[in-house]
């Protein structure tokens, strides 16, 4: 148990940092598209750059840390954990938002950051599954015994103790939404091409 | 219609019928189920001994003091019991509140780190997956020898399994009772024995059992003749019977008679005039002998607040009860029963050391003279919390990630405090609801996540 408690320690601290660079380097793409490229020509580039590393190994990484997770207990305990329930949860959303920014870079190429809603979208990816990214670190520090003062922050909305979960409306709601929304993106590109 | 539309349609037909079936899953009803909506509460202790007995002072808050407990009254032209033991709250509130704890010198495994938990296995009493009576009754121990209809209390060291049926011979339980691997149970009821200065004594081993003597209080309702046993004695106390009216709505005081005692009876008149509402108790209070009657104790509720003593002789030579020694510990669990409830609706402590006058959680302290100089010794503030349907099978089982920490003798408040217990507790008995809605949860926020970033995509590829 305790080499698997390491290897997923070592795996967590990989995708943080991967993932923050990648934080990090979007925003200032975003910064730039949205205020000017001129000054700073190379840094667009290098920060792309970053991009495309950081979620190229870091999101991979969250799965590694996922299942090096899982390895850590039986699957029955984390069915019955609410603390660890609402980490499969968050790094579950952290994942998922990654990798919609990897595939989001990877269709658009490096003219993401050319225009400001592709570039605006691509900042809200990233910070979503940076917030994320932190709830799952700060959920982790309470299971492993050491709980940061961020935990108290994100108890002031989210109360981590107890299994997350919306009601019927809310999760009927996200689904509908997450199922329409690409309907809706093909028809208003269909409509705005024709 | 489109080809889209039609298959948005199905999809939307599908997660219908799933949401649909799911909450109706919901709806089903789970049996022996009810979580107080208090899930902790405190308990104030102080404790003290002399050469001769042990004494313990307890005060917990309790908005109404229960003082009830099982009447028969005569209703429609016939005597009827209220209803005993119920799940949560007493449907009629007429149930007693209680004070209790376990006591141990170090005999019984994981008692000093978990506690009460050791003694709750599955199937017992009360929990959801209760063994049925029939089951129990046919069991050659529990039911044949004991001749019990239900599953209570046990410590896990009398069964060759995680199974309750698999109790150990006669020889090997007498042989663990004569090794002290087994818990004393004191506890003060404020009918069934407080009213006369008395807490019961019994002892957990194979069983929840009595101590050897009467207890402090007997049956008075006769099943064969569907009546009461005795009645009150008007010479004695100028009436007949209580009004039911009284015993429902509560009115009646701790200074009023609202039990029944030998003194106070004379055997029941079939014959006598029996109005609506005549009411006795179905409880006769009787002095204790033997070892059940090793414990007085004193109580009283007032503002809220219960106020409870008990004291027993340090070493009272019987083998059913835990000899207490100067200068040494012993760990101990409390329990307190409030608000109307009985069996596991109660509040638990995580357990605590005990030091007969030396450092420990609770310490007991030593003074020369007949009665306890309480006001000079300080309060401990003990913890409570819903213990819920958490059993020792599943504290030590695959689902609990602090087994191993468990079984290689990790205290439970390692991990947990009192406060997230309680918490836990309630989550624990609605696992199987918070899971379904959390995999509905955990699947629409991922679809969702993937849904905007796909429209991202797709917006991206057509605009770039």
């Amino acid at each position: 148990m305790e080499r698997a408690r390491a290897i997923h320690t070592i795996m967590v601290e990989m995708t943080t940092g991967m993932l923050v660079l990648a934080t990090l380097a979007t925003v200032i793409l975003v910064w730039m598209s949205l205020f000017g490229r001129e000054r700073y020509p190379r840094l667009m580039d290098s920060a792309d750059a970053v991009v495309v590393f950081g979620i190229a190994i870091g999101t991979p990484m969250i799965l590694l840390s996922i299942v090096s997770g899982f390895r850590q207990w039986p699957l029955e305990a984390f069915l019955h954990g609410a603390i660890v329930q609402n980490k499969i949860f968050a790094s579950a959303m952290a994942l998922s938002f990654w990798t919609g920014l990897l595939f989001l870079r990877l269709a658009a190429g490096k003219r993401l950051w050319d225009q400001r809603g592709p570039a605006i979208f691509a900042l809200i990816l990233a910070l979503a599954g940076f917030v994320f990214l932190v709830f799952t670190a700060s959920i982790g520090g309470t299971l492993a015994g050491k709980p940061s003062g961020f935990e108290e922050v994100i108890r002031g909305f989210v109360e981590t103790r107890q299994t997350f979960s919306l009601p019927w409306a809310g999760n009927l709601l996200l689904l509908l939404t997450g199922v329409t929304l690409p309907f809706i993106a093909v028809f208003w590109l269909r409509r705005k091409v024709s | 219609m489109s080809q889209h539309s039609s298959r948005s349609i199905k999809i939307l037909g599908i997660i219908a019928t799933t949401v649909a079936v799911t909450a109706f899953a919901d709806a089903q009803e789970r049996k022996n189920f009810f979580i107080p909506n208090e899930l902790n509460m405190e308990l104030k202790v102080k404790a003290a001994y002399n050469n001769e007995r042990v004494f313990f002072r307890f005060e917990w808050p309790a908005e109404q003091g229960s003082i009830y407990h099982d009447y028969i009254h005569f209703q429609g032209g016939k005597w009827v019991t209220t209803q005993g033991s119920a799940p949560g709250i007493h449907p009629q509130r007429l149930y007693e509140d209680r004070v209790s704890f376990l006591l141990d010198d170090g005999s019984v495994r994981y008692f000093d780190t978990a506690g009460g938990f050791v003694t709750v296995h599955e199937q017992m009493r009360f929990l959801s997956n209760q063994a049925p009576a029939e089951e129990v009754q046919k069991h050659p121990y529990i039911g044949g020898k004991l001749k019990q209809r239900d599953v209570r209390k046990y410590v896990p060291e009398t069964r060759s399994s995680a199974d309750w049926r698999d109790v150990r011979s006669t020889e090997e339980l007498d042989a663990l009772r004569k090794a002290g691997v087994f818990l004393d149970l004191w506890m003060w009821r404020s009918h069934r024995g407080g009213p006369i200065g008395y807490a019961d004594d019994q002892w957990v081993l194979q069983y929840r059992n009595d101590d050897a003597g009467k207890a402090a209080f007997s049956d008075n309702w006769d099943a064969e003749k569907r009546q009461p046993r005795v009645m009150y004695d008007p010479d004695r106390v100028g009436f007949e019977a209580l009004r039911w009216d009284d015993v429902i709505k509560h009115k009646l005081g701790a200074k009023d008679i609202y039990y029944i005692t030998p003194e106070m009876a004379k055997p029941f008149d079939p014959s006598y005039k029996w109005k609506e509402g005549d009411t006795v108790p179905r409880r006769l209070l009787r002095v204790p002998e033997g070892s059940r009657g090793d414990i007085k104790a004193q109580g009283a509720w007032q503002d809220g607040i219960w106020r409870v003593d008990m004291t027993r002789l340090l070493d009272t030579g019987n083998p059913d009860d835990k000899a207490l020694r100067d200068r040494r510990r012993y760990t101990i669990a409390f329990a307190v029963h409030k608000d109307y409830t009985g069996s596991r609706w109660h509040y638990v402590s995580l357990p605590l050391m005990v030091g007969m006058g030396v450092e420990a959680d609770l310490v007991a302290h030593n003074f020369k003279e007949s009665e306890a100089p309480w006001e000079s010794i300080p309060w401990t503030t003990v913890n409570l919390f819903y213990p819920g349907q958490v059993t020792w099978d599943w504290l030590v089982s695959s689902s609990h990630a602090g087994a191993a920490d468990l079984l290689q003798g990790q205290s439970c408040a390692t991990c947990h405090t009192p406060e997230l217990l309680g918490s836990y507790a309630a989550q624990h008995e609605l696992r199987d609801d918070l899971n379904r809605h959390w995999y509905w949860t955990l699947a629409s926020g991922m679809i969702f996540a993937g849904g905007l970033s796909l429209a991202g995509v797709l917006a991206a590829k057509r605009r770039v």
